[in-house]
């Protein structure tokens, strides 16, 4: 069955595109499923909140969510938050909110890699203050305005050229170093490169630091806790980012977590019983066995592992 | 020249090029080269037909205008003709943009993706969360404790009647 089709595909190779694109099939025999066909992507909205049930984002897998959220200012986010639980999570992503909070802010003026609380508070808090410094002093007239012209910049979005584009994020060294290098590359800021996405599968990316950046366009990705490249890497059941390679423990939901712990309770029960701690059963067989001179002590060496 | 075949099984036939800009495709059939046509078939189960004649059909307008030549050498009026192209493409409704994020995710068509993805924000954008609600058909699960309590200490902006 499988061959006739092929046969038939041979017919229509020189016939032109578009006239060729809809004809039935209800001819398939054939079930061959492309293997990697769906990407495994972080599934971190399992933890939480497992998805929405209804409406029309219901069919969207929760990993998505972010793609969609990424072109969101912080007031839109906000309304998100407030719809259902599902969206509440997902709007309050942690990369989200640090971008939102670096292109208002600058990354400079946030606390480094240790913070006390989730960019999302940090960004609410900055601007309650920015809010009550701003309107401490003006004139009293002009107050309802000046609160007006405040609240207007969390209106702020990211740009389309903005959203994959990582720079926004860096501390100033580390953006002189990038520009530098951009510069010495002839690429410049607001270059638009047409149908180029960039992604771990098709791009080269030079290294400076924790810093990716695609040789063709010079967009930036930068590989700490709040990477999104990831994907789930189906044979070591981690996420491993597709740019950096970096690997990320894979979020937990509930159960999963139950089970971990109980295997680790298991886990450390045997290791207190075995003389050689650290290592699994073949490591040890390895050790005995290295200092056998024949097949003979071998065998009786390893009786005891 | 492959083919694709739908949930629905309905069947399509492209251009190898053309198909290659998905890269999940292009990865099967780089698997599969040097062996007998019938391989040149694909399933692509997640899918009803409906949404790979549009997918097609962005594929055919992007295989005109290869990055490598826009890069180069597109004038400004090709590059503002295919916004505009992509702008109408992009404007239907909110459930066949959904399928549009998944087709393009499940296939790796990273252009078409961020396209989609970027329309279906553009409906949320500037809207209050009854709005985003009624747009998105979710009903809200909040209890009415967690509406009067919890949520807007968690999610308030400075409201203006506290400085007014």
């Amino acid at each position: 069955m499988a061959d006739e089709i092929g046969d038939g595909d041979d017919e229509l190779l020189v016939s032109l595109l578009e006239s060729e694109l809809f004809s039935d099939a209800s001819d398939s025999e054939r079930e061959d499923e492309p293997r990697s066909l769906k990407k495994q992507r972080l599934e971190k909205g399992e933890s939480s909140c497992a998805q929405i049930e209804t409406g029309f984002f219901s069919k969207i897998p929760p990993e998505l969510f972010h793609h969609i959220f990424k072109f969101l200012s912080s007031e839109d986010l906000i309304s998100c938050t407030l719809v259902c639980r599902f969206m509440s999570f997902a709007a309050s992503d942690e990369t989200l909110w640090r971008r939102l909070y670096c292109m208002r802010w600058g990354a400079a003026s946030a606390t480094g890699k240790f913070r006390a609380s989730a960019w999302k508070k940090l960004y609410i808090q900055r601007d309650e203050e920015d809010m009550v410094e701003f309107v401490r002093n003006c004139p009293m007239e002009f107050k309802e305005y000046y609160i007006q012209m405040q609240a207007a910049k969390r209106s702020q979005a990211p740009l389309p050229s903005q959203v994959n584009d990582d720079s926004i994020i860096l501390d100033r060294t580390v953006a002189d170093q990038v520009s530098m290098w951009k510069s010495k590359r002839g690429l410049t800021d607001d270059e638009l490169v047409i149908g180029h996405v960039c992604s771990g599968n098709t791009c080269s990316y030079t290294k400076i630091g924790d810093v990716f950046i695609c040789e063709k366009t010079g967009r930036v990705h930068v590989c700490d806790d709040t990477c999104r490249e990831v994907v789930l890497d189906q044979s070591s059941g981690t996420l491993v980012c597709t740019i950096s390679g970096h690997c990320y423990d894979r979020w937990l939901s509930p159960d999963e977590e139950t089970d971990t712990d109980a295997d680790q309770q298991q886990g450390g029960v045997t290791d207190e019983a075995e003389p050689f701690m650290g290592s699994g059963r073949f490591a040890r067989a390895y050790l005995l066995g290295y200092n056998c001179a024949d097949e003979k002590e071998l065998e009786a060496t390893l009786r005891f592992c | 020249m492959i083919t694709l075949i739908s949930s629905d099984k309905r069947k399509f036939h492209v251009l190898e090029e053309v198909a290659n800009q998905s890269l999940t495709i292009r990865d099967v059939i780089e698997d599969r080269r040097g062996r007998r046509r019938a391989d040149r078939i694909i399933l692509v189960t997640n899918i009803n037909s409906k949404i790979p004649e549009k997918v097609i059909v962005y594929w055919l307008r992007h295989f005109l205008m290869p990055e490598e030549i826009a890069h180069a050498s597109m004038s400004h009026k090709k590059a503002e003709k295919l916004k505009k192209w992509e702008a109408k493409f992009f404007d239907t409704d909110i459930d066949t943009l959904n399928d549009l994020i998944l087709a393009a995710d499940s296939l790796d068509i990273p252009s078409l993706f961020d396209g989609a993805c970027e329309k279906v924000s553009d409906i949320l954008k500037n809207r209050s969360a009854e709005e985003v609600g009624e747009i998105s058909k979710i009903e809200n699960e909040f209890t009415h404790e967690e509406e009067e309590e919890e949520i807007p200490s968690e999610n308030a902006w400075v409201w203006r009647n506290e400085f007014a």
